[in-house]
């Protein structure tokens, strides 16, 4: 850390007060502020091979945008969130592709301007509040030190004032007094919003959240998600959301990438996906959970199976074994991404007959199909 | 949350069968339930008393759900561990078809509600024991009830119950960790059935698991209740869980019942703030309707 103040200034662009942030902003409104360009990652195994988890991931983050990644347990949301300041351990990660924040090329930056990066442009909100505080440390002082490590020059009460004002942003009713206090003395909620205030102390451009409220009650995490949008709204923030509740992408997001088995499977502006969900797997998931609306079904419509391990990832497309519309072609070869409207592309081989057809008609088919012990005449009616 | 809510089940206590006199009666009736945790300080030792759950009652029919909601910390699992007699209520009772049970001593309970009663936990991976195979741990689970002739018999009927729950003989001497979390929770409702209940207490049974696995779960136990003659006890804090699987709903809220109705009126016209509030923080499937961002952020 003893050479880092210097690297700072020369990696940093001029960007320091708040108010420059919207200038800034401004500036560059019509090229993306993040861009993920065909990311693949791998990680060792135990007997030195490389074991690719995440493959395929393109998708961009504009100024002041809202991105929602959605999927399963599994389906690498995570690794891929966490590839963006490349917090892997690079002793066993190998990352190729292109990742392109603000202008720089993430995976060819050294170490330094990678930690002048995080907590400062990059801000990131992890699962477990818990597991990301020190229980040992007060609140105030893990707030300040965030602020510190990225300027060293600051006057002792000028970092306090930030710190305060940040978890005033987080939606903390008494800051001055949480700032004395221990992880331990207060709730999953309020740890949260500590959380939250430790990733925007320093005004990042773009704040990485990964499942930031799914261990809190709805009614704490309809507040935090008030206070994610408030952040967008008023200082312009880009955010990228990780999420598995359909329900808090509709509320949250602009745009959307559903992943499933380690890879990005659709794309498109919220409502147009949920509009028009186009591939099977997006599909499935929107029908499988119970309606907050409209008639009760009597069953839920479901997708069979379930995600299979990343070390048996099947040939052709990942989703072809639980997939109703699955055909003979679907099960080699690569699946590449294609437009279906505007901006909105999906993964899916038969990406022109599939994009209308409603999931639970192509399930009945397809079990029906099963029962028969036929195999090929899927999903074909209109 | 329209007009179409009406409860599935045509014997519904409520609007169901013809005349009061035919109202059947409920299976596990709970009465004025209360549990208190004495708490003490780390260095003086001075005591306080914490009320976790304060005069619940309510009623569960045959064949009925009635899910327990409410936030963490409302009392909904002491509530749910109390009427499944794993937890001792500090006054009030629960009785199954007329008879008070919470007082009774280990070895009544053993005899007498734990075949009837079972419990289904959310993390299945900490409700199985890891090193037992599956097929040991039905078959113990029906060793203890004396239920079954044989060992073979014990094991068919075992088999039996992985088969109804949607797996198979094939996952018998397997072990927890090969399994995933759906798979897992099918083999604890499965070792809960064994003992041919009447009753599942399921707490949070399905919050853990996947949509798409969830889905599954949630048939499997509707198909469960139908064919079985099953009656739920379902604590969950997912609302949309609630509105596809509950006929009767009780909100907890700080260990008191402050809301209880049939599932489609607590939809529809939620009569308690409290209530409102849960229904209103819920983040619907709609980008056109953004509602939940209106409010403040405090």
């Amino acid at each position: 850390m003893t050479a880092t103040p210097t690297i700072i200034e020369s990696v940093k662009p001029p960007t320091e007060a708040p108010a420059d942030t919207a200038n800034a902003a401004a500036h560059n409104a019509d090229s993306p502020l993040l861009e993920v360009e065909d990311l693949a990652v791998s990680f060792a195994t135990v007997d030195k091979k490389w074991k690719t988890t995440v493959e395929g991931v393109s998708f961009s983050v504009g100024q002041g945008e809202i991105l929602g990644i959605v999927g399963e347990s599994g389906c690498g949301k995570s690794v891929t969130s966490f590839s963006i300041p490349r917090l892997h351990d690079e002793r066993t990660t190998r990352y190729e592709g292109r990742i392109t924040f603000d202008g720089r090329d993430m995976l060819s930056l050294d170490q330094a301007s990678l930690r002048a990066l995080r907590g400062e442009d990059i801000g990131f909100i992890f699962q477990n509040p818990m597991s990301s505080l020190d229980p040992l440390m007060r609140i105030g002082r893990q707030l300040e030190e965030t602020v510190r490590v990225h300027h060293k020059n600051l006057a002792k009460g000028e970092v306090r004032s930030r710190c305060i004002d940040a978890l005033k942003e987080a939606g903390a009713d008494k800051p001055e007094l949480w700032m004395g206090k221990y992880p331990y003395q207060m709730s999953g909620g309020q740890l949260q919003r500590v959380v939250i205030a430790m990733a925007l102390v320093n005004k990042p451009k773009l704040l990485i959240a990964d499942e930031p409220t799914t261990a809190l009650d709805v009614t704490i995490q309809a507040q935090l998600l008030r206070v994610l949008r408030s952040l967008r709204d008023r200082l312009g923030m880009s955010i990228i959301l990780i999420t598995h509740d359909m329900g808090v992408v509709a509320q949250m997001c602009d745009r959307v990438a559903v992943m499933y088995l380690g890879q990005v499977v659709e794309t498109a502006p919220v409502r147009e996906l949920f509009a028009h969900p186009s591939h099977p797997y997006t599909k499935g998931l929107l029908s499988a959970t119970p309606p907050l609306s409209g008639p009760r079904p009597e069953r839920l419509a479901t997708i069979e199976g379930s995600v299979p391990q990343l070390s048996e990832v099947p040939d052709g497309c990942r989703f072809a074994s639980r997939c109703p519309f699955a055909t003979g072609e679907c099960r080699t070869g690569k699946v590449a991404m294609r437009q279906v409207g505007q901006a909105h592309s999906i993964r899916c081989a038969r990406f022109r007959e599939v994009h209308d057809l409603p999931f639970q008609a192509a399930q009945k088919k397809h079990d029906a199909a099963a029962a028969a012990g036929a195999d090929d005449s899927t999903g074909k009616e209109a | 949350m329209k007009e179409n809510d009406t409860p599935r089940t045509t014997d519904t206590p409520a609007s169901g069968l013809p005349g009061a006199a035919r109202r059947p009666e409920p299976i596990v009736q709970v009465n004025d339930l209360c549990k208190d945790y004495v708490t003490r300080g780390f260095t003086n030792g001075a005591s306080s008393v914490f009320h976790a759950v304060k005069n619940v009652s309510f009623e569960l029919y045959p064949r009925q759900t009635y899910a327990l909601v409410g936030e963490s910390g409302s009392g909904k699992s002491t509530t749910g561990r109390m009427v499944c007699a794993l937890e001792r209520p500090t006054s009030g009772s629960a009785s199954f078809e007329g008879r008070a049970y919470t007082d009774d001593s280990p070895a009544l309970l053993r005899k007498g509600i734990r075949s009837k009663i079972q419990m289904v936990f959310q993390d299945p991976f900490s409700a199985l024991n890891p090193r037992k195979t599956i097929g040991n741990a039905l078959v113990e689970a029906m060793e203890i009830q004396r239920i079954g002739s044989s060992r073979a018999d014990r094991r068919d009927r075992a088999v039996a119950m992985l088969e109804r729950v949607g797996l198979s003989s094939a996952h018998m001497d397997r072990f927890p960790h090969q399994f995933s979390g759906g798979q897992l929770q099918r083999v604890t409702i499965a070792r809960a059935l064994a003992v041919e209940p009447r009753v599942l207490i399921l707490d949070e049974s399905v919050s853990a698991l996947d949509v798409s696995v969830q889905a599954q779960v949630l048939n499997l136990l509707q198909d469960l209740k139908d064919d079985l003659g099953l009656s739920y006890l379902f604590i969950t804090h997912d609302l949309s869980v609630v509105r596809f699987i509950a006929d009767r709903v009780g909100v907890l809220r700080h260990g008191e019942l402050v809301e209880e109705d049939d599932v489609a009126s607590i939809f529809r016209n939620p009569r308690t703030d409290y209530t409102r509030r849960l229904l209103d923080s819920i983040p619907l499937p709609d980008p056109t309707d953004r509602r939940l961002m209106d409010g403040p952020p405090q």
